[in-house]
Protein backbone atom coordinates (compact mmCIF):
# COMPACT_ATOMS: atom_id res chain seq x y z
CA UNK A 1 0.00 0.00 0.00
CA UNK A 2 1.58 3.06 -0.83
CA UNK A 3 1.75 6.09 1.42
CA UNK A 4 -0.94 8.38 0.21
CA UNK A 5 -3.40 5.54 0.53
CA UNK A 6 -2.08 4.74 4.31
CA UNK A 7 -3.11 7.92 5.21
CA UNK A 8 -6.39 8.08 3.46
CA UNK A 9 -7.19 4.57 5.21
CA UNK A 10 -5.91 6.16 8.87
CA UNK A 11 -8.64 9.16 8.41
CA UNK A 12 -11.47 7.28 6.82
CA UNK A 13 -14.35 7.26 8.68
CA UNK A 14 -16.89 3.81 8.29
CA UNK A 15 -19.96 5.17 10.09
CA UNK A 16 -20.72 8.65 11.22
CA UNK A 17 -24.26 9.64 11.95
CA UNK A 18 -25.42 12.81 13.65
CA UNK A 19 -28.70 13.72 15.19
CA UNK A 20 -29.87 16.09 12.61
CA UNK A 21 -32.32 17.83 14.67
CA UNK A 22 -30.29 18.22 17.77
CA UNK A 23 -27.83 19.51 15.87
CA UNK A 24 -30.23 22.14 14.49
CA UNK A 25 -31.74 22.92 17.85
CA UNK A 26 -28.27 23.78 18.59
CA UNK A 27 -27.75 25.54 15.61
CA UNK A 28 -30.95 28.21 16.73
CA UNK A 29 -30.11 28.82 20.06
CA UNK A 30 -26.46 30.04 18.49
CA UNK A 31 -28.14 32.02 16.44
CA UNK A 32 -30.23 33.26 18.88
CA UNK A 33 -27.16 34.38 21.03
CA UNK A 34 -25.62 35.98 18.23
CA UNK A 35 -28.50 38.32 17.94
CA UNK A 36 -29.14 39.19 21.12
CA UNK A 37 -24.67 40.12 21.19
CA UNK A 38 -25.54 41.79 18.05
CA UNK A 39 -28.88 44.05 19.50
CA UNK A 40 -26.39 44.50 22.73
CA UNK A 41 -23.67 45.71 20.69
CA UNK A 42 -26.43 47.58 18.77
CA UNK A 43 -27.86 49.55 21.45
CA UNK A 44 -24.29 50.20 23.17
CA UNK A 45 -23.68 51.83 20.36
CA UNK A 46 -25.92 54.25 20.25
CA UNK A 47 -26.10 54.56 24.08
CA UNK A 48 -22.18 55.88 23.15
CA UNK A 49 -23.09 58.16 20.10
CA UNK A 50 -26.16 59.46 21.88
CA UNK A 51 -23.80 59.81 24.80
CA UNK A 52 -20.99 61.88 22.72
CA UNK A 53 -23.51 64.26 21.11
CA UNK A 54 -24.90 65.19 24.82
CA UNK A 55 -22.00 65.72 25.95
CA UNK A 56 -20.58 67.57 23.45
CA UNK A 57 -23.45 69.84 23.23
CA UNK A 58 -23.41 70.39 26.92
CA UNK A 59 -19.78 71.37 26.94
CA UNK A 60 -19.92 73.18 23.98
CA UNK A 61 -23.30 75.21 25.85
CA UNK A 62 -20.86 75.71 29.47
CA UNK A 63 -18.19 77.14 27.66
CA UNK A 64 -15.98 79.68 29.56
CA UNK A 65 -18.26 82.58 29.91
CA UNK A 66 -19.91 81.43 33.12
CA UNK A 67 -16.16 81.77 34.95
CA UNK A 68 -15.40 85.23 32.75
CA UNK A 69 -18.40 86.39 34.76
CA UNK A 70 -17.37 85.18 37.98
CA UNK A 71 -14.09 87.10 37.46
CA UNK A 72 -15.70 90.44 35.86
CA UNK A 73 -17.71 90.20 39.07
CA UNK A 74 -14.66 89.64 41.48
CA UNK A 75 -11.09 91.40 40.20
CA UNK A 76 -12.35 94.41 37.75
CA UNK A 77 -13.55 97.66 38.11
CA UNK A 78 -16.32 98.67 35.89
CA UNK A 79 -18.17 102.02 35.65
CA UNK A 80 -19.77 103.92 32.82
CA UNK A 81 -19.29 106.83 33.89
CA UNK A 82 -18.00 109.23 31.44
CA UNK A 83 -15.62 111.42 34.33
CA UNK A 84 -13.92 113.38 30.93
CA UNK A 85 -16.90 113.81 28.71
CA UNK A 86 -18.66 115.01 31.71
CA UNK A 87 -15.55 117.23 32.56
CA UNK A 88 -14.95 118.22 29.27
CA UNK A 89 -18.96 119.34 28.02
CA UNK A 90 -19.92 123.27 27.93
CA UNK A 91 -22.92 122.37 29.96
CA UNK A 92 -20.91 121.55 33.02
CA UNK A 93 -18.96 124.13 33.46
CA UNK A 94 -21.64 126.50 32.71
CA UNK A 95 -23.54 124.78 35.53
CA UNK A 96 -19.97 125.35 37.82
CA UNK A 97 -19.92 128.50 37.14
CA UNK A 98 -23.71 129.21 37.57
CA UNK A 99 -22.81 127.33 40.91
CA UNK A 100 -19.93 129.65 42.06
CA UNK A 101 -21.46 133.13 41.29
CA UNK A 102 -24.62 131.98 43.14
CA UNK A 103 -22.32 131.19 46.13
CA UNK A 104 -20.62 134.58 45.77
CA UNK A 105 -24.07 136.52 45.72
CA UNK A 106 -23.86 135.08 48.90
CA UNK A 107 -21.22 136.90 49.79
CA UNK A 108 -19.08 133.82 50.75
CA UNK A 109 -15.72 133.74 48.94
CA UNK A 110 -14.45 130.91 51.48
CA UNK A 111 -17.54 128.97 50.28
CA UNK A 112 -16.55 129.41 46.93
CA UNK A 113 -12.84 128.52 47.35
CA UNK A 114 -14.46 125.16 49.31
CA UNK A 115 -16.60 124.96 46.16
CA UNK A 116 -13.92 124.37 44.04
CA UNK A 117 -11.23 122.85 46.24
CA UNK A 118 -14.00 120.04 46.38
CA UNK A 119 -14.54 119.74 42.71
CA UNK A 120 -10.55 119.62 42.19
CA UNK A 121 -10.35 116.78 44.39
CA UNK A 122 -13.72 114.84 43.61
CA UNK A 123 -11.99 115.21 40.37
CA UNK A 124 -8.27 113.82 41.63
CA UNK A 125 -9.99 110.62 43.58
CA UNK A 126 -12.09 110.00 40.51
CA UNK A 127 -9.22 109.93 38.15
CA UNK A 128 -7.15 108.09 40.66
CA UNK A 129 -10.33 105.22 40.49
CA UNK A 130 -10.13 105.66 36.97
CA UNK A 131 -5.93 104.83 35.96
CA UNK A 132 -6.61 101.42 38.82
CA UNK B 1 -35.93 19.81 -5.15
CA UNK B 2 -34.91 22.78 -5.13
CA UNK B 3 -31.14 24.61 -5.98
CA UNK B 4 -28.86 25.71 -3.46
CA UNK B 5 -29.29 29.59 -5.10
CA UNK B 6 -32.78 29.06 -4.79
CA UNK B 7 -32.85 28.44 -1.04
CA UNK B 8 -29.80 31.26 -0.32
CA UNK B 9 -31.78 33.39 -1.79
CA UNK B 10 -35.18 32.14 0.45
CA UNK B 11 -32.90 33.03 3.45
CA UNK B 12 -31.95 36.09 1.98
CA UNK B 13 -34.97 37.52 1.78
CA UNK B 14 -35.80 36.23 5.33
CA UNK B 15 -37.11 32.93 5.33
CA UNK B 16 -35.30 31.02 8.17
CA UNK B 17 -36.70 27.17 7.41
CA UNK B 18 -34.57 28.01 3.68
CA UNK B 19 -31.39 27.73 6.13
CA UNK B 20 -32.32 24.94 8.19
CA UNK B 21 -33.05 23.25 4.81
CA UNK B 22 -29.66 23.71 3.30
CA UNK B 23 -28.21 22.79 6.60
CA UNK B 24 -29.44 19.59 6.45
CA UNK B 25 -28.87 18.85 3.22
CA UNK B 26 -25.13 19.16 3.78
CA UNK B 27 -25.12 18.51 7.42
CA UNK B 28 -23.74 14.89 6.80
CA UNK B 29 -20.49 16.15 4.70
CA UNK B 30 -19.50 18.74 6.57
CA UNK B 31 -19.63 16.65 9.58
CA UNK B 32 -18.04 13.98 8.20
CA UNK B 33 -15.27 16.10 7.14
CA UNK B 34 -14.20 17.23 10.34
CA UNK B 35 -14.86 13.85 12.04
CA UNK B 36 -11.77 12.84 9.65
CA UNK B 37 -9.78 15.67 11.48
CA UNK B 38 -10.56 15.19 15.15
CA UNK B 39 -10.24 12.12 17.15
CA UNK B 40 -13.85 13.42 18.90
CA UNK B 41 -17.38 13.03 17.92
CA UNK B 42 -17.86 16.57 20.06
CA UNK B 43 -14.95 18.95 18.59
CA UNK B 44 -16.31 17.35 14.88
CA UNK B 45 -19.85 18.52 15.82
CA UNK B 46 -18.37 21.96 17.43
CA UNK B 47 -16.46 22.46 14.06
CA UNK B 48 -19.57 21.66 11.90
CA UNK B 49 -21.53 24.28 13.83
CA UNK B 50 -18.72 26.98 13.62
CA UNK B 51 -18.83 26.35 9.73
CA UNK B 52 -22.78 26.97 9.68
CA UNK B 53 -22.68 29.89 11.65
CA UNK B 54 -20.32 31.29 9.52
CA UNK B 55 -22.66 30.51 6.53
CA UNK B 56 -25.67 31.62 8.71
CA UNK B 57 -23.18 35.61 8.78
CA UNK B 58 -22.11 34.97 5.52
CA UNK B 59 -24.74 34.30 2.97
CA UNK B 60 -26.86 37.06 3.46
CA UNK B 61 -24.53 38.82 1.43
CA UNK B 62 -23.83 35.89 -1.13
CA UNK B 63 -23.09 37.06 -4.40
CA UNK B 64 -24.28 33.78 -6.36
CA UNK B 65 -20.68 33.71 -8.07
CA UNK B 66 -19.66 30.78 -7.22
CA UNK B 67 -21.38 27.00 -6.46
CA UNK B 68 -22.25 27.10 -2.41
CA UNK B 69 -20.53 24.13 -2.28
CA UNK B 70 -17.20 25.69 -2.89
CA UNK B 71 -18.31 28.58 -0.06
CA UNK B 72 -18.83 25.50 2.00
CA UNK B 73 -15.51 23.89 1.06
CA UNK B 74 -13.61 27.56 1.64
CA UNK B 75 -15.15 27.77 5.17
CA UNK B 76 -14.81 24.13 6.40
CA UNK B 77 -11.06 24.53 5.20
CA UNK B 78 -10.52 27.68 6.82
CA UNK B 79 -12.36 26.11 10.23
CA UNK B 80 -9.94 23.28 9.98
CA UNK B 81 -6.57 25.33 9.73
CA UNK B 82 -7.50 27.33 12.78
CA UNK B 83 -8.82 23.82 14.42
CA UNK B 84 -5.24 22.37 13.76
CA UNK B 85 -3.40 25.67 14.16
CA UNK B 86 -4.95 25.48 17.78
CA UNK B 87 -3.91 22.20 18.44
CA UNK B 88 -0.57 22.27 17.19
CA UNK B 89 -0.18 24.98 20.26
CA UNK B 90 -1.87 22.75 22.38
CA UNK B 91 0.49 20.14 21.21
CA UNK B 92 3.36 22.48 21.73
CA UNK B 93 1.97 23.36 25.46
CA UNK B 94 1.52 20.13 26.14
CA UNK B 95 -1.98 20.38 27.47
CA UNK B 96 -3.34 17.40 25.54
CA UNK B 97 -1.03 14.63 26.75
CA UNK B 98 -3.61 11.66 25.58
CA UNK B 99 -2.01 9.75 22.54
CA UNK B 100 -2.89 7.23 20.67
CA UNK B 101 -1.45 3.57 21.06
CA UNK B 102 1.21 3.45 17.42
CA UNK B 103 2.67 0.49 15.95
CA UNK B 104 6.10 0.33 13.82
CA UNK B 105 5.34 -2.45 11.13
CA UNK B 106 4.82 -1.60 7.69
CA UNK B 107 1.29 -1.11 6.62
CA UNK B 108 -0.41 -0.36 10.17
CA UNK B 109 -2.47 2.26 10.63
CA UNK B 110 -0.72 5.36 11.33
CA UNK B 111 -2.12 7.51 13.84
CA UNK B 112 -4.78 10.20 13.31
CA UNK B 113 -3.46 12.66 15.18
CA UNK B 114 0.05 12.91 14.26
CA UNK B 115 -0.99 12.90 10.62
CA UNK B 116 -3.10 15.76 11.33
CA UNK B 117 -0.03 17.47 13.52
CA UNK B 118 1.80 17.24 10.37
CA UNK B 119 -0.32 18.45 8.30
CA UNK B 120 -0.81 21.80 10.41
CA UNK B 121 3.36 22.21 10.25
CA UNK B 122 2.79 22.26 6.55
CA UNK B 123 2.94 25.85 4.76
CA UNK B 124 -0.47 27.22 3.96
CA UNK B 125 -0.81 26.38 0.30
CA UNK B 126 -0.13 22.88 0.37
CA UNK B 127 -1.70 22.54 3.66
CA UNK B 128 -5.42 23.03 2.35
CA UNK B 129 -4.31 21.05 -0.64
CA UNK B 130 -3.21 18.02 1.57
CA UNK B 131 -6.43 18.18 3.23
CA UNK B 132 -9.10 18.46 0.60
CA UNK B 133 -7.08 15.59 -1.68
CA UNK B 134 -7.36 13.51 1.76
CA UNK B 135 -10.07 14.16 3.17
CA UNK B 136 -12.53 14.23 0.61
CA UNK B 137 -10.80 12.63 -2.45
CA UNK B 138 -11.38 15.43 -4.45
CA UNK B 139 -9.88 15.71 -7.94
CA UNK B 140 -6.88 18.41 -8.57
CA UNK B 141 -9.24 20.43 -10.90
CA UNK B 142 -11.84 20.69 -8.23
CA UNK B 143 -9.17 22.14 -5.58
CA UNK B 144 -7.97 24.16 -7.97
CA UNK B 145 -11.07 25.99 -8.43
CA UNK B 146 -11.40 26.46 -4.74
CA UNK B 147 -8.54 27.36 -3.47
CA UNK B 148 -7.97 29.55 -6.61
CA UNK B 149 -4.84 27.91 -7.69
CA UNK B 150 -4.26 26.12 -11.13
CA UNK B 151 -5.01 22.38 -11.37
CA UNK B 152 -1.09 22.34 -12.06
CA UNK B 153 -0.22 24.02 -8.93
CA UNK B 154 -2.57 22.41 -6.81
CA UNK B 155 -0.83 18.68 -7.95
CA UNK B 156 2.34 20.14 -7.29
CA UNK B 157 1.85 21.29 -4.03
CA UNK B 158 0.35 18.14 -3.46
CA UNK B 159 3.14 16.22 -4.40
CA UNK B 160 4.81 18.85 -2.01
CA UNK B 161 2.81 18.40 1.18
CA UNK B 162 2.93 14.51 1.08
CA UNK B 163 6.94 14.14 0.65
CA UNK B 164 7.14 16.50 3.90
CA UNK B 165 4.75 14.42 5.69
CA UNK B 166 6.42 10.98 4.27
CA UNK B 167 9.82 12.86 5.69
CA UNK B 168 8.37 13.30 9.30
CA UNK B 169 6.57 10.36 9.76
CA UNK B 170 8.87 7.73 8.55
CA UNK B 171 10.79 8.09 12.01
CA UNK B 172 7.98 6.44 13.68
CA UNK B 173 6.77 4.47 10.90
CA UNK B 174 7.97 2.09 8.10
CA UNK B 175 7.43 4.00 4.99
Amino acid sequence: MNFDERLKQAISVDDASIDESRFIEKLHDTQHQLAIKRARLNSSLATAAFLMVFGWASFSQLDNGIYEYVYDGLYTFEDDYDYYSEFDSLEYDLYLADLALYLLDEDDIWEVMEFFEEVEYDFEINNKEINL
Amino acid sequence: MKKDHDLIRQFQSGDQSAFDELVKRHLDTVYRFFLKITTDEMDAEDLAQTVFIKCYKGLKRFRFDAKFTTYLYRAKVNTANSYLSRNKWRNFLHLDQTQEQTYSKDDTPISKSEIWDAVAKLPTKQRNVVMLRLNQQLPFKDIGLMLNMTEGSAKVNYHHGINKLREWLKDEYEL
